[in-house]
């Protein structure tokens, strides 16, 4: 029997004086929340990156260039370049290539041109959402992780309370303190999880939408250069 | 490459940026939310002060010295003896000169015996300012040593006061600071009582408990049953299991923890 009346409620003592499942529980929500801000900010920068890669090209492109020195440069460059700079490089390779074939139909060469840049555009789009489904998990599922831990937490301290003639809040309020404190880790996660989900949801679908229409106008400049 | 590098620097600040974010968490869980508990006593005595008192025992009002009862002699009247004048003798018609000759000879002594009168007024007079200046002096001095007599004793008597103030509010601290170890020990002994079903009405057990200076029960013996051997026994285990309680140390626990008396009832 402990001599002092007064608790030490400091918040490490809660988590190190927490249950072993509580702490389990503790300890996978910190690990949760860790790896989400880490995709937060990693996605923050490529994201960012990757507009600034679109806006330039797309300057580059309606600036009126030759379609042959942007796609050397872009061949050129092929690892710093952006999405939409990929998607234009794999639309005007199968274009010339195709074009080159004698006796080539149109339609036949945009149908395949119109697939490279859809196949890239997929790949791109891939990478751009990739860990956002990550996110979007860790953004609901961490709530409930850390409910768990509350109410182990408040199970086990009320079943202390069992042998106890007069129970008094003293008794229980420590361990529903240091339950709660799962609770609180597990919001800590979920809260800027769901934010930046949504956020970068948003910005990708923007994205998706500026590499899309820029695949169906550049597919009417090949056309028209067809003729 | 170079994408290859750029992606590498990006992670490497995500990875920078993350462990800041949780610091920062950390910090604001430990520092922000200070749910560290005072130590606080299980019951407090209330003292209720209208306002604090000052460090210096208020001055005792004395009644002022009651005024001197100042004995005033009745003035003196100057008593003044009317003698009536010596009635003519009736006059011998035997011899007119001696007769004229002891007219003369009366009145002379008349005339001196006013005059004499007339001196010893005087005389009274002189006398009787001094003796009234002589009481005055005297009733000035009783004044004087009543005043000094009334100040010493209500210093005196401020001085008991404020003794008596001190001790009175030392034993009163020391009542307080017992209450307050009796309280917390009843409370933390109370915890460990389990009632007996068997226990009715609200009987009252008062144990006698011997206490070691670290606040560990030395013995528990039951002073006054409470009719109910079981809760009698549930209170003396109760006493031993919520052991050892905060005690003072010193003097304070010679004198009031090495062995007391305690009562418990089931429902308090």
């Amino acid at each position: 029997m402990n001599a002092t009346l007064s608790h030490d409620m400091s918040v490490l003592s809660l988590i190190t004086g927490a249950s072993v499942p509580v702490q389990l529980v503790m300890g996978a929500l910190l690990l949760a929340s860790l790896f989400s801000w880490y995709y937060i900010f990693l996605k923050i920068f490529t994201l960012r990156r990757a507009a600034q890669q679109t806006a330039e090209f797309e300057r580059q492109f309606w600036s009126g260039a030759d379609l042959n020195e942007l796609y050397q440069r872009a061949g050129n460059a092929r690892e710093s370049s952006g999405t939409l700079e990929r998607i234009f490089e794999a639309g005007f390779r199968e274009f010339t290539k195709h074009r080159r074939e004698p006796g080539a139909d149109v339609a036949a060469l945009m149908d395949s041109t119109r697939r490279a840049m859809r196949a890239t555009y997929q790949r791109e789009m891939d990478s751009l959402e990739s860990s956002l489904s990550f996110l979007a998990s860790v953004g609901s599922v961490s709530p409930y992780v850390g409910l768990l831990g509350t109410v182990w937490g408040i199970m086990n301290s009320f079943r202390g309370l069992a042998n106890v003639a007069q129970a008094t809040l003293g008794h229980v309020a420590p361990g529903i303190a240091e339950a709660l404190i799962a609770t609180a880790i597990g919001l800590f996660a979920a809260i800027p999880a769901v934010v930046a989900y949504n956020r970068f949801a948003g910005d990708v679908n923007r994205l998706a939408i500026r590499f899309e229409s820029f695949s169906e106008e550049f597919s009417n400049i090949l056309q028209r250069q067809v003729r | 490459m170079a994408a290859l590098a750029l992606r590498s620097n990006a992670e490497a600040w995500a990875g920078a940026l993350t462990f800041t974010v949780h610091l920062l968490l950390l910090a604001l869980l430990v520092f922000g939310v200070s749910w560290q508990q005072q130590k606080v006593d299980t019951a407090q005595v209330v003292e209720l002060w209208r306002d604090l008192p000052s460090s210096a025992p208020p001055k005792e009002e004395l009644p002022p010295p009651a005024p001197e009862a100042k004995p005033v002699p009745p003035p003196p009247q100057p008593k003044v003896e009317a003698k009536p004048p010596p009635k003519p003798e009736p006059a011998p018609k035997a011899d007119i000169a001696l007769r004229d000759k002891l007219e003369k000879e009366r009145k002379l002594k008349e005339q001196a015996a006013l005059e004499a009168e007339k001196k010893k007024l005087a005389a009274e007079k002189t006398r009787e300012a001094e003796l009234e200046k002589k009481k005055k002096a005297e009733a000035d001095a009783l004044k004087a040593k009543q005043a000094a007599d009334a100040d010493a004793k209500r210093v005196a008597a401020e001085q008991q006061l404020a003794r008596d103030k001190l001790a009175a509010e030392a034993a009163a601290s020391a009542k307080r600071e017992v209450d307050k170890y009796l309280a917390g020990i009843q409370t933390k002994v109370r915890r460990f009582v389990l009632v007996p079903p068997s226990v009715q009405g609200n009987p009252e057990a008062e144990v006698v408990v011997t206490l070691l200076p670290g606040g560990e029960v030395l013995n528990v013996r039951v002073k006054k049953s409470s009719g109910n051997p079981a809760y009698d026994e549930a209170v003396e285990r109760a006493v031993r299991r919520a052991q050892p309680f905060e005690v003072p140390s010193g003097e304070l626990f010679q004198r009031n923890f090495r062995e007391f008396t305690m009562a418990f009832r089931p429902q308090s």
